[in-house]
């Protein structure tokens, strides 16, 4: 009876190694701003499959400047990620389509308000949308100005 | 004998995993591949992520504008040891991370170091304290006396809360943690802007922190099974009512290109204030902040 908890215990612990995998993977692969930008904690990184949409809703401060990039997997292909306003409309401020799928984005906010940052991974082959791999988004920020 | 076996190979394969797994390098390589099986079992993926900025970066928005130092309105450490329910030691620890962020802004290292051991220790109380690496509490300790030291080490010690949370699946205290420290902010950034005018900078600012609010309230309802996040989140209900009566007016959002080629989403917003409501909200502020600090929720 004791050996088969411990045989349940020793099974479980992989869990647990798994359950930490995304946490901080925008931190070691996403590009970063220049010295003059500050690392923002609503940076996140998120776990994703082929064919899959998910969005952060962060806080955009007014008069700051905002260096947004996203990264993941090269087997995912180009990231698709769209900035959109947090109102009923939705209102797409900014697409990566538009931009060759630019990896990254700066831009000036003049009132404070929640954006929307929307990432798609593009579909996979059937069996490919079972594999799990981690999304990044980098987030920073300076005052409007600060660069000059 | 033949589960003897069994559990001898199967303690081989675990160990030969320990031993290939490197807990002190965090990295994720870019190899990493998450087997959805073990992953729906510990974790559900998710559509909508909310996030909001550190007390840190709330104190930087606000700071152009210029607070002075006051550590008269700050929580005493001395109160620490009043904390006795894990709701308590959460919400004021949340508190003492908004305070750090503040003393931190001026660069005082006796009052820094005081409030991030309080930090560590109300840490320890809610069995969090593994958060805080040996190493970073070495520099605690010796890296003290230079300003920019003191900055990334109150950085990092608050990361480090966040990481750890949710690593091991306690975002629920982390809602918690987060609207005791929003408490404290908007306590310190009232009791610092006296003189009302709803064109004043500051003012304007203060209620642009609405939208921090909204986001820390979506994100604590993803964990209102947990009984403390309820409690909380029912605590603070004057506060969520004043902000849904909160009136403003906004100029449609315009993306325009600057002469560097940079985006600018242009469009100002403007709050709708009345002194009165000004005041009103001082005072639920200062309510919420009383019953937190003395353990009377």
């Amino acid at each position: 009876m004791k050996i088969r908890y411990l045989l349940i215990f020793i099974l479980l612990i992989p869990l647990q190694a798994y359950s930490q995998d995304c946490t901080d993977y925008h931190q070691y692969h996403c590009p970063y701003g220049d010295y003059t930008f500050f690392y923002s904690r609503q940076s996140k990184s998120m776990l994703f499959s082929k064919g899959q949409t998910s969005e952060i809703q962060m806080v955009a401060y007014g008069g700051e400047d905002y260096y947004i990039a996203v990264c993941a997997h090269r087997k995912f292909g180009d990231i698709h990620f769209r900035i959109l306003e947090d109102d009923a409309q939705r209102a797409v401020l900014y697409d990566n389509a538009e931009n060759g799928y630019s990896d990254f984005i700066i831009f000036s906010n003049q009132s404070t308000k929640n954006l929307i940052i929307e990432a798609s991974v593009p579909e996979g082959s059937p069996h490919e949308a079972k594999e799990y791999r981690c999304v990044g988004v980098v987030i920073e920020f300076r005052k409007t100005g600060q660069n000059k | 004998m033949k589960l003897s076996r069994i559990l001898q190979l199967l303690l081989t394969l675990v160990f030969m995993y320990g031993c290939k797994y490197d807990p002190s390098s965090k990295k994720t390589t870019e190899k990493d591949v998450i087997d959805p099986e073990f992953f729906e079992l510990t974790k559900e993926l998710k559509d909508v992520y909310y996030r909001f900025p550190s007390p840190e970066e709330m104190f930087m928005f606000i700071d152009s504008i210029g607070l002075n130092f006051n550590p008269s309105i700050l929580l005493p450490v001395s109160q620490m040891d009043n904390y006795l329910t894990s709701t308590d030691q959460a919400l004021n620890m949340g508190i003492y991370i908004s305070d750090l962020a503040y003393i931190t802004l001026f660069q005082r290292y006796k009052e820094s170091l005081d409030y991030l051991q309080t930090i560590y220790l109300l840490s320890e109380k809610l069995r969090i304290s593994p958060a805080f690496e040996k190493s970073l509490i070495d520099r605690i300790d010796n890296n003290i006396t230079t300003s920019d030291s003191l900055k990334s080490i109150s950085e990092e010690a608050f990361s480090s809360i966040v990481d750890y949370l949710s690593n091991n699946d306690k975002e629920d205290l982390f809602a918690v943690i987060s609207i005791g420290g929003f408490i404290e902010f908007m306590h310190i950034s009232l009791s610092l802007t006296n003189n009302f005018s709803p064109d004043n900078m500051t003012v304007q600012k203060i209620l642009d922190q609405k939208i921090v609010y909204d986001n820390i309230i979506k994100y604590s309802k993803d964990y209102e099974k947990n009984e403390n996040v309820r409690k909380v989140l029912n605590l603070i209900t004057p506060l969520t009512e004043f902000y849904g009566r909160l009136k403003s007016e906004k100029e449609k959002t315009n993306v325009t290109k600057s002469s560097d080629g940079s985006l600018v989403f242009e469009g100002k917003k403007r709050y709708l204030l009345t002194s009165e409501e000004y005041n009103e909200l001082k005072s639920i502020v200062n309510d919420l902040r009383t019953k937190i600090v003395q353990a009377d929720i």
